[in-house]
């Protein structure tokens, strides 16, 4: 049992580190793509590419482990007629169950660490709804503090949260706009959807990483900017509420704030190149499946060979 | 080669980070109660705090909840006669402030580039010349040591 999870354990993290690897070299390319997707879709987009990773190795091990569904890739076996999964029998020697420890290890410390995380997460949510002060039931509350802050919290229950501070800055007009802006990062889990990619993209190079996390943030913020107008008809309030909180933040942020200011004005972009997005990351997927089958197969092979 | 060194490195900055230990400890519905209590009166007993609690408690449950407390750094207490009187060492404000930052950090703190917006008093406890700078920063702007051109 614990053998044959190991098998399993080992072709996934080989397949996940190579799919990967294709994705955070390949995001300078799609990056741009983003950039041209409508605001509305964009952050679904990126969701959906910070993902391919942990989707394509796992349908790489399955392709290991039942070869004949790989039959839809490559026509022409390796082996013949001798068809059989392509993963170490690891039951028989002292290599072979030092490489599924080792994996099953792996896998399980990462299992461990998520719910850790997940758990500590949602102790601290519970306590903070507990101090702050609930002004509509499982929608906001008010948090004491002098910083102009708000913000959507939680991972499968998001509540948002509202500092007094920011409360003095806005007028009530003003407060409508931050709630359904707030309200929009709530309704698409933005929290729990930050949480997933913090994961799924831990194993890319940091620079790309960290682009690609704010990227993803900026279009979250975007998106949301968008419902908000769209529900209220209110694009100048918003910018002017934008422009007076930019003022209280650092100077790094003024970048971010046009940024959110030109999506806000080019709402869908006039050649929408964001229609070939979908075939793309579609593209990606399939590629990092295939690559990924084949280049995991004869390291697998490789290790048989060294047990045997 | 150096790439590749700095992104292992960052791998495994990002596992220990998850071993790291929170700034804010855990705490429970009671301990919460407690605090609420002690903040409301500024200074109190342990029989205080049983009177203005809900809870059926005895008065060594509560006892018992103030020193775990006193033992998290949230309280201190002063001996008076045979009693120890309690105090709250943080503010309602500072806890929150420190649990949206132990929040923060769960979503990476250095990928946090959307989130930092509202964060710069909470920063302020972690890194004092950070905040500094960030304050400087927003009083001179035109200030040349500044290490990105203003806006």
């Amino acid at each position: 049992m614990l053998s044959g999870m190991g098998e399993v354990f080992l072709s996934l993290i080989l397949s996940f580190i190579g799919c990967s690897a294709i994705s955070a070299f390949g995001y300078t390319m799609f990056s741009r793509l983003f950039s041209t997707s409508p605001v509305y879709s964009a952050s679904t987009l990126s969701f959906c590419y910070g993902i391919i990773p942990v989707l394509a190795s796992v349908a790489v091990a399955i392709m290991l482990l039942k070869p004949h569904w790989a039959e839809l890739f490559f026509h022409e076996h390796c082996h013949g007629n001798v068809c059989g999964p392509h993963v170490p029998d690891v039951s028989n020697t002292i290599a072979g169950i030092s490489f599924a420890a080792m994996a099953a290890m792996m896998v399980g410390g990462t299992v461990y660490f998520i719910g850790r995380q997940a758990w500590r997460n949602r102790r601290r949510q519970s306590t903070l709804r507990t101090l702050a002060n609930e002004v509509s039931p499982d929608q906001w509350s008010r948090i004491p503090g002098a910083a102009p802050v708000a913000f959507t919290g939680g991972l499968l229950r998001p509540h948002i949260y509202v500092s007094d501070g920011m409360m003095d800055v806005l007028s009530d007009d003003e407060l409508q706009l931050l709630l359904l802006h707030e309200q929009s990062h709530m309704r698409h889990r933005d929290p729990l959807g930050r949480f997933i990619l913090n994961w799924s993209t831990r194993l890319w190079p940091r620079h790309l990483r960290r682009r690609f996390l704010a990227d993803h943030a900026l279009c979250c913020e975007q998106r949301a900017d968008y419902e908000a107008v769209n529900y209220t008809g209110r694009e100048g309030e918003l910018l002017a509420v934008l422009e007076r909180l930019s003022e209280l933040r650092g100077v790094k942020q003024c970048e971010y704030v046009e940024q959110r200011r030109l999506a806000l004005r080019n709402k869908v972009p006039s050649d929408n190149r964001g229609r070939t997005a979908v075939p793309l990351l579609a593209g990606l997927f399939v590629t990092e499946v295939v690559l990924q089958t084949y280049l995991v197969h004869p390291v697998m092979d490789f290790i048989m060979m060294l047990e045997s | 080669m150096n790439t590749v060194s700095e992104g292992n490195n960052s791998v495994i900055k990002g596992w220990l980070h998850q071993l790291k230990r929170s700034r804010t400890p855990s705490l429970g519905q009671r301990e919460l109660n407690a605090l609420d209590v002690v903040w409301a009166k500024g200074q109190c007993s342990a029989q205080d705090v049983l009177d203005e609690l809900d809870d059926d408690v005895s008065l060594s449950t509560v006892q018992s909840t103030l020193e775990r407390l006193h033992r998290k750094i949230l309280l201190q207490r002063t001996k008076s006669g045979r009693a120890f009187l309690y105090q709250a060492k943080v503010t309602r404000s500072e806890l929150i402030s420190s649990l949206i930052h132990d929040i923060r950090d769960d979503f990476g703190a250095e990928d946090g580039t959307a989130l930092i917006v509202g964060f710069i008093d909470f920063l302020a406890s972690t890194d004092p010349d950070l905040h500094q700078r960030m304050r400087g920063a927003l009083e001179n702007p035109d200030d040349s040591d500044s290490p990105e051109p203003p806006c």
